[in-house]
């Protein structure tokens, strides 16, 4: 006889058991509903029109009447489509160059007989766990002249550390008959580098740049500290901003009911556009959740 | 005599032989060490010299107008300013009392959940709920807010509701009452699914006959997790609680500027928003650079601590 698909244990329940696949069906299922529920009531709210609002009191579960009028307002406002471009090209650029010191950071930190190994470790761990704060880091900028320039998203971005140990971990489990036969073949060490580890490393890489990016689309405290010049604020901050104005309006309280429901439905609306990025790339992220399990297996 | 002097140049030659392989590695690696000072340079501009900054500023009167070069040294005046103000040791005390929540109320929830989806016999219901409850992990703190905004501000879901059933509208995000369970809340909203990872990993590496051995024995559910799956998880849980206690002086920055208004400040202003709001806002670069390096001195010598103690306890380490 063909058993369930995937799913043999079903007939050998027992009673006990039976009960507690209830109840943890039940409990991981509200759970399950406690984190899709609120994305569900904002994508509603930022469909439903003002009137509606004000005629059910801002309790809009599902709107009777969908409009697209939040949206059509962000896409009017003058610095959207600029931050989006911003946004887009922090998130390339910024992803990219979170790679470009950590590859090979990591692949040198790998070779076990490299004279100094220890002491480079102890130079690059140190700057995970003590770092100067938020003045410095301003001033530095400030000194670098990199304040209210695109720039202060990217090089920034260069240094990561944490990066860098994950890519020596995976070039340190990488069978050693590879390199002693790259070694018998004469490759030199960029060569090594390059045309050995840098192809085997192309998951680790893939899983890095998708963390780096949602990383970059998300920042907006940056921009905020080192940038002045709205027009090289990226989307978070411009939604940020717009959830902030909108607040302040709310208690000035020189709006009417049907200007107040026009800012609540365009501010979910710039909520979700924030969002739908990531949902988009959310899929892919999924195969390298994996990575996650590294927070804290990283050894020296 | 003899005998001496020939340990002495055996003991000669296998210096030498050290410095040789040295020196053969040197050039072996000549290229590699030719990039690793440019990403050492790297570091030492953009992560170095902010700590060297943030000591000579301390140090210093940054009075509007002096710069980190031309302004006179005062010592530690600084640091004793600190102490002396009331404003500062309340973010102190908010600090580590919201570190003290976030341990108390967060660390627990990722672990049942993280066993309850393992248990879970249905494997769409489970992939389902899995991919679920990892996605509010992505989402920037801007959006979370959004999000918590549309049900605790004041024509929010909640307080909607609460009026339908005839209650008064709570102010959940201007009160003092409420701003640090709405942190906490959001926190372990946020992040409940994500924090089920390095659980998993751990029970995924459970020998699968020690569950069969349970069903043979007749063992249920709950003597099921006590002998067997709570043993497998609690370095991991170990791990994390060590590694909080480490954290203490940290807290989500960005959560808390984003959701904290001057109505909360007595209960959710905390280091690092002083350090922004007043340090950097009002320009009291000084004192703010002093209650930096204070917390990030204080916060290394923690992380360190408790660091050894998880690799004596658990055997894992962050490094």
């Amino acid at each position: 006889m063909r058993k369930k698909r995937g799913n043999p244990n079903r007939i050998k329940l027992s009673k006990n058991d039976f009960i507690y696949q209830i109840i943890i069906h039940a409990i991981v299922g509200l759970v399950t509903l406690a984190c899709l529920f609120p994305f569900i009531y904002v994508v509603g709210m930022s469909l439903t029109s003002q009137g509606e609002m004000v005629e059910k009191s801002y309790f809009v579960l599902f709107p009777e009447r969908p409009t697209l009028r939040g949206y059509q307002m962000i896409l009017r406002q003058p610095n959207f489509f600029n931050s989006l471009l911003v946004s887009v090209s922090r998130t390339i650029l910024g992803t990219m160059a979170s790679l470009v010191l950590v590859i090979p950071g990591g692949y040198i930190l790998s070779k076990q007989d490299l004279p100094g190994r220890k002491a480079l470790m102890m130079f690059f761990i140190i700057t995970m766990i003590l770092s100067g704060g938020l003045i410095p880091s301003y001033m530095l900028m400030k000194e670098l002249r990199l304040l209210d320039t695109f720039w202060v998203y990217i090089i920034p971005a260069m240094g990561g550390t944490f990066n860098m140990l994950i890519i020596k971990l995976f070039v340190e489990n990488m069978p050693d008959s590879i390199m002693e036969s790259a070694d018998l073949d004469g490759a030199t060490e960029m060569q090594k580098m390059l045309y050995i580890a840098m192809p085997l490393l192309v998951p680790t890489i893939a899983a890095l740049s998708l963390f780096a990016a949602v990383g970059q689309w998300n920042s907006w405290f940056d921009a905020m500290l080192y940038i002045q010049n709205a027009k090289l604020h990226p989307l978070s901050l411009v939604v940020r901003n717009l959830m902030f104005s909108a607040t302040i309006q709310d208690k000035s309280g020189n709006l009417t009911m049907y200007e107040k429901a026009t800012t609540e439905g365009m501010k979910m609306a710039t909520i979700v556009l924030a969002a739908i990025p990531i949902l988009c790339v959310y899929p892919f992220l999924q195969k390298y959740f994996i990575y996650g399990v590294y927070t804290g297996s990283v050894k020296g | 005599m003899a005998v001496d002097t020939s340990v002495r140049q055996q003991a000669v030659s296998v210096a030498a032989e050290k410095r040789r392989k040295r020196r053969v590695l040197l050039k072996k690696y000549r290229i590699l060490y030719l990039i690793m000072s440019v990403i050492v340079l790297y570091y030492i501009i953009f992560h170095y010299i902010p700590i060297v900054m943030g000591v000579t500023i301390s140090l210093k009167d940054m009075k509007i107008g002096n710069t980190i070069f031309n302004a006179p040294f005062v010592g530690l005046q600084n640091y004793k300013t600190i102490f002396a103000n009331p404003q500062i040791v309340g973010t102190i005390k908010n600090t580590i009392w919201l570190s003290v929540l976030r341990l108390v109320w967060g660390f627990w929830p990722p672990i049942i959940l993280a066993i309850f989806i393992f248990d879970v016999v249905s494997p769409r219901f489970k992939k389902a709920c899995q991919t679920i409850v990892y996605i509010p992990h992505f989402f920037s703190w801007v959006v979370i807010y959004g999000i918590v905004f549309a049900f605790f501000s004041g024509n929010g879901f909640i307080n909607q509701l609460l009026k339908r059933i005839g209650m008064d509208n709570i102010p959940f995000m201007t009160s003092n009452a409420y701003f640090r369970s709405l942190l906490i809340g959001s926190q372990i909203w946020k992040g409940v699914g994500w924090g089920t990872i390095l659980y998993f990993a751990a029970m995924t590496g459970i020998n699968p006959e020690l569950f069969d051995a349970c069903k043979i024995d007749g063992a249920g559910p709950i003597r099921r997790i006590m002998a067997v799956i709570l043993p497998a998880i609690t370095p991991v849980i170990l791990f994390n609680l060590i590694m909080s206690l480490g954290n203490i002086l940290n807290n989500d920055f960005e959560q808390v500027l984003l959701f904290y208004n001057p109505t909360v400040y007595q209960v959710g202003d905390i280091i690092d928003t002083w350090v922004y709001r007043v340090g950097l806002g009002q320009r009291q670069y000084g004192i703010g650079a002093a209650v930096g390096l204070l917390k990030a001195v204080v916060g290394f010598i923690l992380i360190i601590g408790s660091n050894t103690l998880s690799r004596r306890v658990t055997g894992r380490s962050l490094w």
